[in-house]
């Protein structure tokens, strides 16, 4: 069993202290400034652009089961579900992982809810297909091409599926919005799709759409972070180069070296 | 504690299952009777709890009896999954039974889908009770996940030689200084994995550093690793920060906001 090295302790608190004295600070009220993300911006057209066509929208949470980066887009979904609703527009979320698909439902049941269009919502909109990497992916190139979808929004983690996936859109002519914090699958989808929100990006994006609060907080608490990050590798690059290798700041972080 | 989480088996097991399927039942309907603040309270307080219990087994650095029962922990997220899968399998044979029922166009598929189903249920089941058995075993183990599910499988994923090729045609076309750029990269890297082109190039002279081996490693080891560490930074501290707006609900407007 594996347990944190007295570093890795120390840095996890003073992350997540810096991430909740940012949510507080903004919960009090503070004004916060994001800077504009092109991939985030183009949502919203996409959407439109789906509404104009009078085609339904695809969203695909990706393949990582019920972990964090699936969280966060379904929670993306949750917010392009009620913008779609707004317009009329039907939205399709096949989902890979059995223990997602209720929360998907839900989430869709709700924003349509929302929005004050229930009657928009439809169960079969959410599926599950299969927790079957390809059999999932030419599930979804299937369900891509019957549907013939304008608008395709590939959110969370991939594997080697994701140009299969992206390709496929492609072909359609769909619009593609892609946002991934898989550092792997980052150049399939830029090479694929029309815009792609790349790595940290993806967990600001609910933050730049929904301007809460909370979540402007959290992101200025993961710039702060990031800084502190950046002053720790430049502090332990410099005493490596100095004391060697074996230096005290090394022995915070065992295995690392 | 430990009564309740040892291995059963037989008559035992069954009554086991019975017993937590009628507690699960029983705590999701008094659930539901709950006025929404207190069910909220109960959604946020267990939450809570799961995830002090991940912390505190991560952070302290000696083993504890949580890392003993952090196993049987996760065998409890198993349970709540295989229930999910459920619901799931449910969900996957209305959607294929309505073009069945309307006689849709593509209700074919509908019936290689529950063919199939059908098959590997049967099978699975068999082989898994009667393990003796080789009949059950081939039928399940060599016919229908290697000879069918997995070429199957390779099939879908060989598309993918034809896409990197349409896809790496897109991504280099010289559009941009940055388009260029990238397109001069990767025809090094490309190079570099058929190193014949500097391949003369003696180890000890001083033109070296024009091998395109050489060039594409340092290409992937410092370039390429610090811009994809940089990233890789970004993603953990996201990852932090979400699971802390999870773990203290303070995202709990993301999710199941009515239903609370």
């Amino acid at each position: 069993m594996s347990h944190a090295s007295p570093g890795a302790a120390l840095l996890l608190a003073l992350i997540s202290g810096l991430v909740l004295a940012g949510i507080f600070s903004a919960r009090r009220g503070r004004e916060l400034y994001i800077r504009r993300i092109p991939g985030i911006s183009a949502m919203e057209e996409a959407v439109g652009r789906a509404t104009e066509m009078g085609r339904p929208i695809f969203f695909c949470a990706g393949l990582y089961g019920l972990k964090i980066e699936t969280l966060q887009a379904l929670a993306i979904a949750s917010y392009l579900v009620r913008l779609s609703a707004r317009y009329g527009t039907r939205m399709i979320v096949p989902v890979y992982d059995a223990a997602v698909f209720p929360i998907a439902r839900e989430m869709l049941r709700e924003a349509y809810q929302a929005e004050g269009h229930p009657e928009l919502y439809n169960p079969n909109d959410v599926s599950y297909l299969s927790d079957r990497q390809f059999a999932y992916a030419s599930a979804c190139v299937g369900l891509m091409n019957r549907e013939k979808v304008t608008t395709c929004f590939y959110f969370g983690g991939y594997y080697g599926e994701s140009l299969i996936l992206s390709e496929a859109g492609r072909q359609l002519g769909a619009v593609q919005v892609a946002g991934t914090p898989e550092v792997t699958q980052l150049p399939f989808f830029v090479a694929s799709c029309d815009y792609t929100i790349m790595g940290e990006e993806f967990y600001a994006t609910t933050a730049y759409l929904t301007r809460e609060p909370v979540l402007l907080g959290s992101l200025v608490g993961q710039d702060r972070a990031k800084m502190v990050l950046l002053a720790l590798v430049l502090l332990g690059s410099l005493l490596s180069l100095l004391l060697g290798a074996n230096n005290p700041f090394s022995a915070l972080f065992p295995g690392t070296g | 504690m430990s009564f309740l989480l040892q291995p059963r088996h037989g008559s035992q097991l069954a009554l086991a299952l019975g017993l937590s399927v009628l507690l699960f039942v029983a705590f999701c309907l008094a659930l539901l009777r709950l006025p929404p603040r207190v069910r909220r309270l109960v959604a946020s307080g267990s939450s809570f709890l799961a995830g002090l219990f991940y912390v505190a087994e991560y952070v302290i650095p000696w083993n504890t009896t949580m890392t003993d029962l952090k196993p049987d922990v996760a065998n409890i997220a198993a349970v709540v999954a295989a229930l999910a899968l459920l619901l799931g399998v449910t969900n996957l044979c209305r959607v294929n039974l309505q073009p069945l029922i309307h006689r849709r166009p593509g209700a074919f598929y509908s019936v290689v889908f529950f063919l199939g189903f059908a098959a590997t249920l049967v099978t699975g089941v068999w082989s898994f009770h009667v393990p003796g058995n080789r009949q059950a075993g081939y039928l399940y183990q060599t016919i229908l996940f290697e000879s069918v599910f997995r070429s199957l499988g390779g099939t879908v994923f060989s598309l993918l030689a034809f896409y990197l090729v349409s896809a790496a045609y897109r991504a280099f076309r010289v559009r941009s200084a940055e388009a260029t750029l990238m397109m001069v990269t990767a025809c090094l890297v490309l190079l570099g994995q058929a190193s014949l082109v500097t391949a003369w190039i003696p180890r000890d002279s001083a033109f070296y550093f024009l091998k395109v081996d050489w060039l594409q490693d340092w290409i992937m080891t410092v370039w390429n690793m610090a811009a994809q560490r940089a990233m890789v930074f970004g993603v953990a501290v996201g990852a932090i920060a979400m699971s802390l707006r999870l773990w203290l609900s303070l995202e709990r407007g993301r999710f199941f906001e009515q239903e609370l």
